[in-house]
């Protein structure tokens, strides 16, 4: 079955929970969605630049670690465009979903 | 140990049964074999004798004795397996790291620095976990979709930027 949201939406609302880096953000979000959301490596990299670009996160480079063979993590973290809009997308989604659910208003 | 004291208790027992139920087939000379219950002699054929239940193997001391060789000769092939296993996760984590410096060289550092070192991390975690029983085939599957992602998403980002759009 496909992924019911977007790997931008997906992302931005990960990135609510704090800062984080690629492969942590991925599994955020597996953990949430208890697995129904699992996003890849050819669209998570490309969604985060794409969100940088749009000015909703901002990244910056940490130290190098040895285990990624002496390359930095690179940590991304929502602006305040950036927490507007998920804050958005998740009332937009509730209220969808309160749209749907029988005997809700 | 307290578990083959147990089973020991209970072979003594066993015995000690047996003994007490093995017949007692009085009358001087009687060609009986106690244990099958076979009358040799024609004479005797009408005696009762019911034959002793047998010990089961895994109850007697041979039996134990090829349980615990069993139990030792199995401990140690799956030691050897995890060790072969933990080495050939090793060898495919290094194989990996060597292709990716190559990777490096030729695509943009930003899509490198960050994929590759995600990739290599996630690699490091599978090769070192001693408990994690993935393959090292697992490791290869994901050095061989990083390679494909990043000239993937590489090509990507010199066409958005030569053409001066986002990625899509």
């Amino acid at each position: 079955m496909e992924s019911p949201i977007t790997a931008k939406a997906a992302l931005l609302q990960a990135l609510v929970q704090g800062e984080g880096y690629g492969l942590d953000l991925i599994e955020r979000v597996r953990k949430r969605t208890h697995g129904r959301v699992a996003l890849g490596q050819g669209s998570v990299y490309p969604a985060l630049r794409d969100l940088e670009n749009e000015g909703l996160v901002k990244s910056y480079e940490a130290d190098a670690l040895p285990e990624r063979g002496g390359r930095p993590r690179r940590y991304y973290k929502l602006t305040a465009s950036g927490q507007r809009a998920a804050l958005a997308d998740t009332r937009a989604v509730a209220s969808l979903f309160a749209i749907l659910t029988p005997g809700t208003t | 140990v307290i578990r083959l004291r147990i089973l020991w208790a209970k072979v003594r027992l066993w015995r000690a049964v047996r003994w007490f139920r093995t017949p007692v087939v009085a009358g001087g000379d009687v060609a009986v074999n106690v244990r099958t219950g076979v009358v040799v002699d024609e004479r005797y054929s009408a005696t009762d004798v019911s034959p002793v239940p047998e010990v089961p193997f895994f109850l007697r001391r041979e039996g134990m004795f090829f349980l615990i060789f069993a139990g030792v000769l199995t401990w140690v092939f799956l030691q050897s397996r995890a060790r072969q296993r933990g080495l050939r996760r090793e060898l495919a984590a290094a194989r990996s790291a060597t292709v990716f410096a190559w990777l490096e060289v030729l695509f943009p550092p930003r899509v490198t620095r960050e994929e590759i070192g995600d990739a290599l991390e996630l690699i490091h975690r599978i090769a070192t976990d001693p408990t994690c029983r993935r393959p090292h085939a697992m490791i290869y599957a994901k050095m061989v979709s990083t390679v494909f992602w990043v000239v993937v998403n590489s090509l990507r980002q010199i066409i958005s930027s030569v053409l001066g759009k986002k990625s899509e």
